[in-house]
């Protein structure tokens, strides 16, 4: 009995460890729930479903398990990597910090020590940030990160020193994603655009090099040539809700809301805490009259967003909902004021 | 030639498409850009189209940046001479717009000059040249733009003055796009009140900013258009702003207004992004009867449309579909024209970025001017035949019937470049009135259609001549003409002609 069990256990762990090896993120879930539900104490397989979990983008669920193998096995360690990883994927950098500093205890890579940095950095500890970019050297992510770093904390000669340095680097796809980052952090979306042109002439058959460029053509206002390169990415993407959000986006602004309406609701279905897709779903239905179906996704986006506040008050006034409007709409004028003096 | 010779000669030249033609006009706009990239250098470009020596001819008056003010005498056959020295209006004044009307009311029409540092009045003697007044007083401020409004229907024409922001050589700071020198964003400069002088008689203007309630509000002016948009017998004043939100005063009565751009609802355009609000123009787009807005902003805010409900307005900018198609433009001057000739008012617009051509987007900063062809059910689509025209800085447009051959054509500035004329080929068959009214305020209804009129059109520019429509293939149309004062004209005449409306 004992033995006809031990074998179930290792026949699922290889199907589990074949499943990821394949890329079968969703299979590999479901036999590592299995194993756990079967052994709860084994901390490993824990550790093997977070991995599962991660590498099908389901962040949360796997940053739990990553905590629960830690709670097991707190000595620094692979866990400590994965975890802090995953709250940089969940855009919590300030929380990702503990995590990969026990990391770094363990194996002070130059991995370890990149998602260090940008966790300094995405924390606005910029003089952290900087030391963990030094310590890459003359890479080209070491001097991006100085570079970036120095400049928020407003030591320009060292900002130069560093970009100019990276500017020098052997032309690389790699290199000029890099830079097309910086553009974007300075406001300079058309240098972006060209960055990531030459970036997508070097690695051609690179799709998410190309996904990045339709970004920056987005943000620079493209829109036409945004279009094209979306389109082309659609068999690939087409289940990512930013990817969708920003398809649709441009859709709208070039085609009309019925063009790019389609596109918004399916981001906003799969992802809701995506803020930015819930104010433009929330203009486009309003633009067709969907008014009540409006006001929940602007609502939403209000918090973020004050200029989406005017097409809300609008909501309220259009279903009679007058107080309400009055009340946004002078939110609206002193948010919106102040953003401008 | 008329229309029926037109379509006449069709039958022999159907296949020869005559190309719209632009010439250029003996007047440079100099913006006296430097490297320094100072932000009066990005605003000139506005100009006035009138007739200063009643010959019955428009001609043109240009005001400059860093060069001489130019008036071009109309000889016919669009040939234009320089007559700026013999007028005694060759100064130099960094200035940037440009407004006439006959506020002495002695038959001949006068102008105002909007500048860095003053506001300037020229008095037209009637013998072919002209005074500069200093009668108007705004306290130093940056004018861009005016207009001529009898503001409470008492015959003497008011000047609203436009003012941008509160820019100081000493204090202009660097600015980087895309890593070059360019233009500062306006959010750098604070803004200004507007102002408002009446006239009172014998060469007099008080300045009434603050008991009016105009200069309560503080904006960043760039244009203005005029018209009694509530339809309560006053006439009300719209204002553009560099990126905030515009300003609607509503007329009460008496020399007072309230600003109340939100509460008619053209306070921001739909998506709630104060954008860079430029030229506009106000004149009835769907044949209701009352006078619509459209305005030019720069590349990714679109050109805002909003029809007047009586209520108030409703944007159309999205069901229009002008966002679509304007989504990828910067424009300055705009102008409703029906430049087809079929009897629904399109929209011209002249196009260029804020930016400089040497700065952060380069040669991009330079578009060709587009027109909106207005498809009769509250849309537009693409205007055709303009492909070919070149890029340029363009920024004033003002849209008139310069050759007198019943289509209209378009006056263009640019930065830095000569003046261009483009001349319609009008080859629509479509027939047409123009109607002679020149008093501020007076409202004409030619068949189902509708032209207010204004001194002040597009970016910082004036039109004063003859109102333009477009009649399709009616050869006689009912005219209403109802001058300030509730005088109203009716009669039917043929079409292909111009009357003249005496006040």
């Amino acid at each position: 009995m004992i033995f006809a069990l031990l074998l179930f256990f290792q026949s699922l762990s290889e199907q589990g460890a074949r499943a990821m090896k394949e890329n079968r993120f969703t299979d590999a879930e479901r036999i590592y729930r299995q194993l756990v539900k079967e052994e709860p104490n084994e901390p490993r397989l824990r550790m093997n479903l977070g991995l599962a979990l991660f590498s099908a983008a389901k962040y949360p669920e796997a940053s739990i398990e990553f905590e629960k193998f830690l709670k097991a096995v707190p000595a620094p360690g692979p866990g400590h990597f994965m975890l802090g990883v995953s709250r940089l994927k969940l855009r919590k950098p300030c929380e990702a910090i503990s995590a990969l500093e026990s990391a770094r205890k363990w194996q002070a890579s130059s991995q370890v020590v990149l998602e260090l940095g940008d966790a300094y950095f995405g924390c606005k500890r910029y003089a952290q940030a900087a030391a963990a970019f030094e310590a890459l050297g003359d890479t080209p992510k070491g001097l991006q990160g100085a570079g970036l770093s120095y400049a928020r904390l407003g030591k320009q000669q060292e900002a130069s020193d560093a970009f100019a340095k990276l500017e020098k680097l052997p032309p690389s796809a790699e290199l000029h994603e890099l830079l097309a980052e910086v553009r974007t952090l300075e406001n300079r979306h058309g240098d972006a655009v060209k960055e990531l042109e030459e970036a997508v002439r070097l690695a051609p058959k690179d799709e998410r090099l190309r996904r990045l460029y339709a970004r920056a053509l987005w943000r620079a206002g493209q829109y036409e040539e945004a279009r094209k390169v979306y389109a082309s990415l659609v068999a690939r993407w087409s289940n990512d809700p930013e990817f969708n959000y920003e398809y649709g986006d441009t859709l709208v602004r070039i085609e009309g809301v019925e063009a790019g309406l389609p596109l918004l609701e399916k981001a906003v279905k799969a992802a809701p805490e995506l803020i930015a897709a819930r104010g433009a779903l929330g203009k486009a239905l309003l633009q067709i009259g969907r008014t009540k179906e409006s006001i929940p996704h602007l609502d939403a986006a209000a918090q973020q967003d004050a200029t989406v506040l005017l097409p809300l008050s609008r909501a309220y006034k259009a279903i009679g909902r007058l107080q309400e409007a009055a009340r946004i709409e002078a939110e609206y004028k002193q948010r919106v004021s102040e953003s401008q003096n | 030639m008329n229309a029926d010779a037109r379509r006449f000669l069709g039958w022999f030249f159907c296949f020869a498409t005559v190309p719209w033609e632009m010439r250029p006009l003996p007047f440079t706009l100099l913006n006296g850009e430097t490297a320094k990239k100072q932000l009066p250098a990005s605003v000139p470009g506005g100009f006035a189209v009138f007739d200063y020596d009643n010959d019955g001819k428009l001609d043109l008056f240009f005001p400059n940046g860093a060069g001489s003010h130019a008036l071009l005498r109309n000889k016919g056959e669009l040939q234009f001479e320089d007559v700026t020295e013999r007028a005694g209006l060759h100064e130099s004044e960094f200035a940037f717009g440009a407004t006439a009307g006959d506020f002495d009311k002695d038959g001949f029409v006068d102008l105002v000059v909007s500048g860095l540092k003053r506001v300037l009045l020229y008095r037209n003697r009637g013998d072919g040249t002209f005074d500069r007044l200093d009668a108007i007083d705004n306290h130093g401020r940056w004018s861009v733009a005016s207009s001529w409004v009898d503001i409470e229907n008492d015959g003497d024409l008011d000047l609203f003055v436009v003012n941008y922001v509160d820019w100081r050589p000493e204090k202009e700071r660097e600015c980087l796009v895309n890593g070059k020198p360019d233009f500062c964003h306006p959010r750098f400069y604070g803004p200004t009140p507007n102002a408002l002088f009446r006239n009172d008689g014998g060469g007099k203007f008080i300045d009434i900013s603050d008991s009016s309630g105009i200069s309560k509000h503080r904006g960043k002016g760039m244009s203005a258009a005029t018209a009694d948009f509530n339809g309560d017998g006053l006439t009300d004043i719209f204002v553009t702003n560099d990126r905030s939100f515009a300003f609607y005063f509503r007329n009460l009565g008496a020399g007072r207004f309230e600003e109340a751009a939100f509460d008619v609802g053209i306070a921001a355009p739909e998506d709630g992004k104060p954008v860079s609000g430029m030229g506009v123009d106000a004149q009835d787009f769907d044949n209701d009867g009352r006078p619509d807005i459209v305005y030019t902003a720069l590349r990714d805010e679109t050109f805002p449309l909003y029809r007047n409900t009586g209520q108030g307005f409703a944007e159309v900018t999205s069901a229009s579909r002008m966002s679509v198609l304007s989504r990828s433009m910067s424009g300055w001057g705009a102008a409703f024209a029906d430049v087809d000739n079929d009897g629904w008012k399109d929209i011209v617009a002249a196009r260029s970025d804020a930016l400089s051509p040497t700065g952060g987007r380069g040669s991009a900063a330079m578009e060709p001017p587009s027109w909106f062809r207005n498809s009769r059910k509250g849309s537009f689509t693409a205007g055709t035949g303009w492909d070919a025209l070149p890029r340029a800085m363009y920024r004033g447009v003002v849209a008139a019937d310069f050759d007198e051959d019943g289509c209209v054509d378009f006056v263009f500035t640019a930065l830095n470049t000569a003046a261009q004329i483009l001349r319609n080929p009008c080859e629509s068959t479509g027939n047409w009135l123009k109607v002679d009214a020149r008093v501020p305020g007076t409202r004409v209804r030619v068949g189902q259609q509708w032209r207010y009129v204004t001194t002040s059109t597009g970016y910082a520019s004036s039109y004063l001549g003859p109102l333009h429509f477009g009649v399709g293939s009616a050869k006689e149309i009912e005219v209403e003409v109802f001058l300030p004062g509730d005088v109203v004209r009716k009669m039917v005449t043929p079409t292909n002609r111009t009357i003249k409306i005496e006040p």
